[in-house]
């Protein structure tokens, strides 16, 4: 049961990172389409294997949260706008 | 990704839908200087709230009521006097023999997935300035009103990664339950404290997920950092322009007070069009006394107690005027607003205006709760007895909500 529950959170963790505004961490690698954190290949190089984050291109558009009237409105639109975009992406 | 190979990491980096890849960043978040406790007997309301005139917002009626603050930090001892009957997972305060953690506790860290725990201490001092209040002699929180809920985000040791941060905001966003499952938006809390930040700055990967927490009406309240006096000595997230970010007030002198020398200063270059200050404000932050494990007090100094107090402040404001809650962005506006300017003080001259503040030293200066609830009842349209409204500060104490 405890596997399940990690194996849904991390779904959910692609969808936080597909909104909002650009990330910028650090130096990057700039390859074939995506760029890469050289940390992620000075990892992979060592290891062979490393966690790392995909970000997606696609941003939720999560402005129209603030014309909703209640708070639970607004969280239940985000969490749905990000579902949304991490799905199509 | 867990445990991706070269191969799959040139697969994924090649698709058109990907726009980078980042590492999963390992963290020691926690450092603070702490001391046993000055006394073996309470002392009723403690000093810094006085200093910041919390019991003055009290009297207005404002003390966090109906207000969820989260703590993403080392955990929680939820039984503590002063924290139980405020955390949300107790079911019949203030006994608390009735417990239910779905939705109110979630171990990022794996080590305590079923109860709360804190064998650290950083998580439970830091709720027990937000909202502790044992009912008794031990007035130690800003908003004694109102509940809390948690995410272990930091291990016992203090350290942390990027997976863990990123899980504890997604469950800020719709907690789910201890299994897992069950995500609901409806119990989201109002704001979440991060008392904590990455060392050297510059850490923007966390940036997507607050502005999703913003956007569903959530505050995020960050720490400045204790690296200081040095300019450009901000932690992660605390140099984002997003969060409200908060520096140590030393309490050495009548309030406002100085700029504490460990604390972080700005500026940030993480964002630099337009430029903006940081820290926002200062609260106090130099020896704070606060509950630890086990049922005891002790007393600490860092930018992190100074967080916990702003965490608390947006509570008070929010339960004194409700059509204020969610509205991030003008409840930032009215702290930075009923903050006091730290005029004369230069700090390490890091860029700003020292007049007036904002600056990258002490911000707008250090937050007044009285004024800040204040501002918010104005926000709600209630009328003053007193010239509050003009700036007549001897007449503030009569308030007609």
């Amino acid at each position: 049961m405890r596997g399940a529950a990690r194996t849904l959170v991390f779904t959910v963790a692609s969808i936080l990172c597909a909104g909002g505004a650009t990330v910028d961490v650090g130096p990057l690698f700039a390859g074939v389409g995506a760029t890469v954190e050289p940390l992620v290949l000075q990892q992979l190089g060592a290891a062979g294997r490393a966690d790392f984050f995909v970000r997606f291109a696609a941003r939720g558009d999560l402005e129209p949260a603030a014309a909703l009237g209640s708070k639970e409105a607004r969280a239940r639109f985000v969490l749905g706008e990000l579902r949304r975009t991490a799905e199509d992406s | 990704m867990r445990s991706g190979s070269r191969e799959l990491l040139d697969e994924i980096a090649a698709r058109p839908e990907v726009d980078r890849v980042t590492a999963n960043h390992d963290l020691r978040a926690v450092d603070f200087d702490s001391r046993p406790d000055r006394r073996g007997e309470a002392r009723e309301v403690e000093p810094n709230l006085l200093f910041v005139g919390a019991p003055a917002a009290w009297a207005l009626g404002a003390t966090g009521t109906g207000i969820v603050v989260a703590v993403n930090d080392t955990g929680l001892d939820e039984d503590h006097p002063a924290i139980a009957s405020h955390y949300r997972g107790c079911l019949d305060p203030p006994s608390c023999t009735v417990k239910d953690h779905d939705h109110s506790w979630w171990d990022a860290t794996g080590t305590s997935p079923l109860d709360p725990s804190d064998a650290n201490g950083h998580g439970t001092f830091c709720t027990g300035v937000a909202v502790g209040d044992d009912g008794g002699d031990n007035q130690i929180g800003m908003a004694p009103g109102a509940t809390t809920i948690h995410c272990k985000v930091l291990t016992d040791g203090g350290a942390t990664t990027d997976a863990a941060v990123f899980e504890c905001f997604q469950w800020n966003l719709a907690p789910w339950d201890l299994a897992g499952g069950n995500p609901d938006p409806a119990l989201a809390p109002d704001l979440v404290t991060l008392p904590w930040g990455y060392g050297g700055g510059g850490h923007a990967q966390f940036r997507d997920a607050i502005q999703a927490l913003e956007a569903a009406g959530i505050v995020v309240v960050a720490g400045a950092g204790g690296d200081g006096p040095g300019c450009g000595t901000l932690r992660s997230p605390g140099d984002y322009r997003e969060v409200l970010t908060v520096g140590a007030a030393d309490r050495g002198v009548p309030y406002p007070g100085t700029i504490a020398s460990f604390s972080s200063r700005g500026p940030s270059d993480l964002d630099p069009s337009p430029p903006y200050d940081v820290p926002d404000v200062l609260a106090p932050g130099t020896d704070i006394r606060s509950s630890l494990p086990g049922g005891a007090y002790q007393i600490w100094s860092g930018t992190a107690a100074a967080t916990a107090h702003v965490s608390g402040l947006v509570a008070l404001m929010w339960s004194a005027c409700p059509a204020l809650r969610g509205d991030v962005g003008l409840t930032g506006e009215l702290i930075a607003q009923s903050a006091t300017p730290l005029v004369g003080q230069p700090g390490s001259g890091c860029g700003g205006d020292y007049v007036d503040g904002p600056n990258n030293d002490w911000g707008h200066g250090t937050i007044q709760a009285e004024n800040a609830v204040r501002l918010a009842l104005l926000s709600c349209g209630a009328v003053f007895a007193d010239d509050f409204e003009t700036g007549n500060t001897s007449a503030w104490s009569t308030a007609i909500p």
